[in-house]
């Protein structure tokens, strides 16, 4: 028996992304509920993991516009710093999405 | 139901909502934040107020701190985020309100019917097949569906009280110098205004009174034994769908029968002058040209071409006309005031007709540009003569159809609580 295959329009599941930039992988969790706001195509921010590049620990911000075929652009700060930069521009169809494992 | 439950119901309800042009943009996060806060206070008996765990909505033309202001737009991407709250934001945050989202608009809310070819429209509450009304459209529609308890518009000719008479909810555009027009993205210096679209007048004359920096309380309803309405036969009247003109003579019968004293009122001679003091100059049209100037040109296939073709009639405008209109403008105002002191408020329908259907107006330039010019016929009325305006939805076996309340400047608690007397009967 498999498992059903992974369907990323299904707004009732928890996921998770992954990005690339300066090297490092980036992940984002998103709930259901918020998955579904994505999927509505509304235009959505999140706040993901922090990471550590360095010596140096940074925060990251997960924008979302236009749903599955639309836009997301990860921005990062080092942590209280509150200058951001951006890490990755793209589609969100170019991230790696994958169901959240429990 | 605790704020956080009516919270996540809502951020539901806006990810399943018909279409993804009501919410431009949804703070799930921070609302779940600001929900706690409140939750927090109901628990330690503590409250900021009536709007304390309100659930509010934001048209898509106020500056939130940290993003980029884009006013139904694709011209205003490439701007820098805003570096602070717009200050009726702020005050919102400030009385406790969880602030959900933006809703769309019409592109630089100039349009009364809420089409914007850009995000997409959204359907009416009532049918989805027909127009939300505008330029606040998302808000009209997020209101009526539930999935805030107050929108945050703005008004110039029309725009909250529009799609509030076409979803069938209460839209009050204030007395425009009342409530701080910072960090709105404007349409028009003179003539903007920013107001709450909500299911109740009490709810409206709250985010009224957050927003303009006063007290908020009970809104007690003014007697109706008494009061005297004018009503303003006469180009205000004519073209109006017989379902309009049905409701309105119902509510005014019910109103007489309460005690008021309902007469008519000519300002015929005000509304001609006033028409032809914007032919020789479009206020909003010029105002608009000025503020688009950097990129009405070189950037003209970005614009909604039914917008770009609106601000450019203004582009022409010279110094002089426009000075001139200004300042018949006021004569006007004055004059208007002095009139207007034979009754309370003037009653007329807030649009002559139902909610058209969207698709024709879509596919046609000469309905679209009829029809908006209709739909803000009797609104703008109220902008121009510096007034203050209420529409509340008028009992009708169809669809949605608003009674427009208009009073003086600065009469505003007298509006609402004569509005909350009307909304009683």
């Amino acid at each position: 028996m498999t498992a059903d295959p992974f369907d990323p329009t299904r707004a009732d599941q928890d996921v998770t992304l992954t990005v690339t930039w300066g090297g490092l992988q980036h992940r984002l969790e998103i709930e259901a509920p918020d998955w579904a706001l994505i999927l509505s195509g509304a235009g959505l921010e999140l706040e993901g993991e922090d990471f550590t590049a360095g010596r140096d620990s940074f925060e990251t911000e997960w924008d979302f516009a236009g749903g599955l075929d639309g836009a997301l652009q990860v921005r990062f700060s080092r942590i209280d710093a509150d200058e951001w930069h951006t890490g990755f521009s793209g589609m969100l169809s170019d991230a790696a999405i994958a169901p959240t494992e429990a | 139901m605790g704020v956080r439950d009516r919270t996540e119901a809502a951020l539901a309800r806006i990810a399943a909502a018909p279409g993804a042009a009501i919410f431009t943009r949804v703070y799930a996060q921070r609302a779940r934040a600001e929900a706690d806060a409140a939750d927090a206070r109901r628990r330690d008996g503590v409250t900021l107020g009536a709007l304390d765990g309100v659930l509010v909505s934001i048209k898509d033309l106020f500056d939130v701190a940290g993003e980029t202001t884009l006013a139904g737009s694709r011209l205003l991407a490439d701007q820098p985020p805003a570096s602070v709250d717009a200050p009726v934001v702020a005050r919102l945050r400030r009385a406790g309100a969880v602030i959900l989202g933006k809703t769309s608009m019409s592109e630089f809310a100039f349009s009364g019917l809420g089409l914007n070819p850009h995000t997409g429209t959204p359907g009416n509450a009532r049918d989805p097949a027909r127009i939300p009304g505008g330029s606040s459209a998302g808000a009209g529609v997020a209101v009526a569906l539930g999935l805030c308890d107050i929108a945050i518009g703005t008004d110039t000719g029309g725009s909250v009280r529009i799609p509030a008479a076409f979803n069938g909810i209460v839209g009050l555009k204030p007395t425009a110098r009342r409530v701080p027009t910072a960090g709105a993205f404007p349409l028009s210096f003179t003539l903007d205004s920013i107001g709450p679209l909500a299911a109740t007048v009490q709810a409206c004359a709250d985010a009224d009174a957050v927003m303009s920096g006063g007290e908020t309380g009970p809104v007690v309803p003014a007697a109706l034994g008494g009061l005297r309405i004018g009503v303003p036969r006469g180009r205000l009247f004519t073209d109006t769908e017989p379902a309009v003109a049905q409701a309105f003579e119902a509510t005014l019968g019910r109103l007489s029968a309460a005690g008021v004293r309902i007469a008519d009122i000519d300002i015929e001679d005000i509304l001609e002058a006033m028409r032809l003091a914007l032919a020789a100059a479009p206020i909003a049209a010029a105002e608009a040209a000025a503020i688009h100037a950097d990129w009405l040109d070189s950037r003209a296939d970005a614009f909604d071409p039914r917008v770009l073709q609106r601000i450019r009639s203004g582009a022409g405008v010279t110094a002089p006309a426009y000075v001139r209109t200004l300042r018949r403008r006021s004569e006007l105002v004055a004059l208007a005031a002095a009139r207007l002191a034979a009754c309370d408020v003037l009653a007329l329908p807030t649009v002559p007709m139902e909610a058209p259907l969207l698709a024709p107006l879509e596919a046609d330039d000469a309905a679209f540009t009829r029809t908006n010019l209709l739909a803000l016929r009797n609104p703008t009325v109220g902008n121009f003569l510096d007034l203050c305006g209420l529409s509340l939805p008028m009992r009708t076996e169809g669809l949605p159809v608003g009674l427009m309340l208009l009073a003086p400047a600065l009469q505003d608690a007298r509006l609402l609580a004569i509005g909350r007397a009307v909304e009683a009967l």
